[in-house]
């Protein structure tokens, strides 16, 4: 079994990839439940990251062939069996008899609790609705939902479900012919609220509980809702007698009751519940992370742990309890562990700064523990590797540079540095520091190394890419640039660069290609619409170009310079005013814009709008413009003032 | 932060060149984020100048961030930040989403899908509703309060003493809703997100970013001052 088939994808340069797919795995391999199958993927991983760097896409390798097409099913065989009602027969029945048939189906429904939850008692009902006589449909429509407002006790999916069949919000003014405005706006606003309601699922009634019972109890358990917002009312303790008299064992219940302790500063109480609730139900997530986050705030990071794994059990990839679990181990000091965790949680939400930031933290740790482990084994070139990435990871950039600078010097160490990826990272802390020509220097001596070593130097070429795109050496950029896109031919930044470094070439078609292809794969990235709008400029689209540059503004909207261009662009595109307020926001971002003040003021005039000219003008002074054009713009302005003022009616 | 690493002996004797005090320091670094953006000193008071081309400038400013052109309108500002600011908005979110289970949370932020910018926020608040329990995103109106402050002295709308005075009580609010740089920096960064109603992965980034200048740089007051120090000490 090869490392890729222990991660679960084919080769690739990818190492976002790698990661990816690392964290997807690991969720079945945590360290502390499977440490053998958590070692053995640890190995897979850092092998992969190790063969990325070897990587060589090959020619002969056929292209992926389409999956066979299933054969169509035979629907008519598996087709479920007709379970509908047949209340409604139009043909046989009177429409009076039909609603009272219909009627007596729902009270009957509503009255075995375990009846009325399940959907699929209510679609043997309603089903049919829309083939009913309309007489019919509006009787049922209004009766359901006299109904629902006097017995509102029903699972949303059932509301939802209803309110789909007979559409009671969008014939909200029809309704108020039949209904007092006060009740209609409960019902309905039940319909809404119900979305996020209490849940009827796993409610267990004592026996022989009757209908009464069961509605007193599940009015008190909504009315516990209330006094989450209102810890001090009267009737909090009678209420909390009354509900806990009923001896019904419910998951809403317990976790309401964790939440009201909770608020009131119980914590002994809140975890009680929520214990409880994880006891009796533990399939239900809520009591295991509300469990493990009291348990952490208390400082009991161990049972934190389990209960975070116990949340994990039921939902393998949620955040929170990613993240809870990280932390917890962060304070066994499991660095790699935690590291791993958060890792895995920011690829479920990748705007997590939590994450991002506890993962700089861990690295700062991370070197730490790096330096001492050196010190007794200092030719250990993992634990280099690990300290390296770390001072760049929490932007320690000149302490990188002293670190690496003896391990990429040739002779002492040399061996250190095989396939140069200490160069590449040396390269990283020069850039970070502004010093390109250094950066420069070690992608170089890291492609080299790489090459030599039987590598494909993949991230030095797309460094060197970057560098000399950014310098206007296109030419090479381009060279460097495709040489990176056949290793990782899906990599919206190569794609990109390339379609920069091609533009600046005057490869247009080439370049709106490659273009067009990054923003495929990854459509937030703004720096590719950036690209296509020059190139759009270039080829005179200008409604395509003021399109991405008004995307490219959604992200960064007080840049400046975008404003100009926009602004520009929609001149050309003879839309005067949208142009002044684009000038205008780019002289409000940033007051040293004559030019954009300048067209500001040319276009007020131009269109005769004395107001805006006159701010325009105050934008120019800001700008300090030559004096002796804003003298004359000044006059132009007083001119336009005084003809105003000389008109007839003015 | 680049003006501020890999300094020689001589440059380090020009930190602090204002002879500031620890906790004036301290108060000074609650806006250490927005500093670093800016590329500007940590350890001045007035880091964007007194000259009158700076003043200029931070009066446009001023007007165009705050809509702030008097004394009136900055105190104003400044008494909606200590008492209300975007926390306001974000705490009962947070507190509805403490009384809701998982499921319900997910229903609630799926039934906002015809405002995308308030479902962007609920997001934000279901991801950080447990680490940012006790302080929601106080840190961002707290590091705003000290921009104010301290900008408004620059351009002679507050005195010194007062700015002072009134940046210390928010500096114990924060120290006390916190338990370190990193939770006050993600309580600034998430109420930026929270303002900005973004969840884009680049803007998280380069948020990053922002944090790496403060914890690569020993001179930065995440390194340099201790989160609890005491700031009864003048």
């Amino acid at each position: 079994m090869t490392c890729w088939d222990i991660i679960g994808i084919s080769p690739t340069v990818d190492k976002k990839a790698i990661k990816r797919a690392y964290a997807s795995k690991l969720k079945k391999h945590r360290p502390d439940e499977d440490p053998e199958g958590f070692k053995q993927l640890r190995l897979a991983y850092e092998e992969a990251l190790e063969e990325a760097k070897f990587y060589h896409p090959t020619q002969e390798q056929s292209p992926p062939q389409p999956s066979p097409v299933p054969a169509a099913e035979n629907t008519t065989a598996q087709a479920a069996p007709h379970t509908q009602r047949e209340i409604i027969d139009s043909d046989r029945v009177s429409c009076e008899q039909a609603v009272t048939e219909l009627q007596q189906a729902v009270v009957e429904l509503y009255e075995d609790f375990n009846a009325r939850i399940q959907l699929g008692n209510w679609q043997a009902i309603f089903d049919q609705s829309k083939t009913w006589d309309m007489e019919v449909l509006q009787h049922i429509a209004l009766g359901l939902l006299q109904f629902i407002g006097r017995n509102p006790f029903i699972p949303s999916e059932v509301i939802s479900y209803l309110e789909n069949q007979f559409a009671w919000e969008e014939n909200h003014s029809w309704l108020q012919q039949y209904f007092e405005e006060d009740f209609l706006r409960y019902v309905l606003n039940r319909v809404i609220v119900c979305r996020w309601g209490l849940s009827y699922r796993d409610i267990r009634f004592p026996e022989n509980s009757d209908l009464e019972t069961v509605e007193t109890y599940l009015r008190q358990r909504e009315l516990l809702t209330y006094l989450l917002d209102a810890p001090e009312d009267d009737e909090r303790d009678a209420l909390l007698s009354a509900l806990q008299g009923h001896n019904v064992q419910d998951p809403e219940l317990y976790r309401l009751l964790s939440s009201l302790y909770l608020n009131e500063g119980d914590i002994a109480r809140a975890l009680q519940y929520s214990e409880q609730l994880n006891n009796t139900f533990s399939g239900n997530i809520d009591g295991h992370l509300r469990s493990a986050n009291l348990y952490y705030r208390q400082g009991y990071f161990s049972a934190a742990c389990s209960a975070y794994e116990s949340a994990l059990a039921v939902d393998e990839e949620h955040p929170l309890a990613l993240k809870g679990l990280a932390a917890c181990y962060l304070q066994r000091y499991d660095l790699f562990a935690s590291k791993h965790l958060y890792e895995q949680a920011l690829v479920q939400v990748p705007f997590d700064m939590e994450a991002r930031i506890q993962l700089v933290q861990i690295n700062q740790k991370i070197i730490q523990q790096g330096l001492e482990h050196l010190e007794k084994h200092p030719k250990d070139t993992r634990e280099q590797r690990y300290v390296a990435e770390g001072y760049l990871e929490t932007g320690a950039y000149h302490e990188a540079i002293q670190f690496l600078l003896p391990l990429t010097k040739s002779g002492f160490f040399s061996k250190a540095d095989r396939d140069g990826e200490f160069h590449y990272l040396l390269g990283l802390a020069y850039e970070a520091i502004d010093q390109p020509e250094a950066a420069e220097n070690a992608f170089n001596r890291s492609l080299n190394l790489a090459v030599m070593s039987g590598g494909n130097g993949y991230e030095a070429l797309v460094k060197l890419g970057e560098t000399a795109h950014a310098n206007s050496k296109f030419k090479w950029a381009e060279k460097m640039l495709l040489q990176a896109r056949h290793f990782n031919p899906e990599s919206s930044k190569v794609l990109r660069l390339l379609a920069g470094s091609q533009f600046g070439l005057e490869k247009i078609d080439e370049a709106l290609e490659n273009i067009n292809h990054a923003i495929r794969i990854n459509s937030e990235e703004h720096h590719s619409y950036t690209i296509r709008a020059i190139i759009f400029m270039a080829t005179e689209n200008y409604a395509a170009e003021a399109a991405d540059l008004k995307q490219v503004l959604e992200y960064c909207p007080t840049c400046c310079r975008h404003w100009h261009k926009l602004g520009l662009c929609l001149l050309k595109l003879q839309q005067p005013d949208e142009a002044m307020t684009a000038f205008e926001n780019a002289t409000l971002y940033n007051t040293a814009r004559q030019d954009s003040a300048l067209q500001w003021i040319q276009l007020a005039l131009g269109t005769g709008n004395r107001d805006r000219a006159q701010l325009a003008l105050e934008a120019l002074e800001r700008a300090e413009a030559d004096p002796a054009q804003i003298t004359i713009f000044k006059e132009t302005i007083e001119r336009m003032s005084s003809e105003v003022a000389n008109e007839p009616n003015a | 932060m680049k003006w501020l690493t890999n300094l020689t002996p001589e440059q380090e004797y020009f930190l602090n060149p204002d002879a500031l005090s620890q906790t004036q320091l301290w108060i000074l670094g609650l806006m250490g984020q927005i500093c670093e953006m800016n590329e500007l000193r940590h350890d001045v008071f007035h880091n964007l100048g007194t000259s009158d081309q700076s003043r200029q400038n931070i009066a446009h400013m001023m007007k165009r961030d705050w809509g702030i052109e008097s004394r009136e309108d900055c105190l104003s500002m400044l008494e909606w930040l200590r008492t209300e600011g975007h926390n306001a908005g974000y705490m009962p979110q947070q507190k509805h989403f403490e009384g809701l289970s998982e499921a319900a949370i997910d229903a609630y932020i799926e039934a906002h899908d015809h405002d995308t910018d308030e479902q962007i926020r609920l997001k934000l608040v279901k991801a950080y509703r447990h680490t940012l329990q006790v302080g929601g995103i106080g840190a961002w109106d707290f590091a705003r309060f000290i921009t104010v402050s301290r900008w408004t002295t620059s351009l002679g709308l507050l005195s010194e003493e007062e700015a002072w005075e009134k940046m210390l009580d928010i500096a114990q609010r924060a120290q006390k809703s916190f338990d370190s740089w990193y939770s006050y920096g993600l309580s600034y960064i998430a109420g930026r997100q929270y303002w900005r109603k973004t969840l884009s992965e680049d803007f998280a980034k380069e948020s990053t970013e922002v944090i790496k200048g403060l914890t690569g740089s020993p001179h930065s007051p995440w390194n340099s001052l201790p989160w609890d120090l005491d700031l009864s000490a003048s």
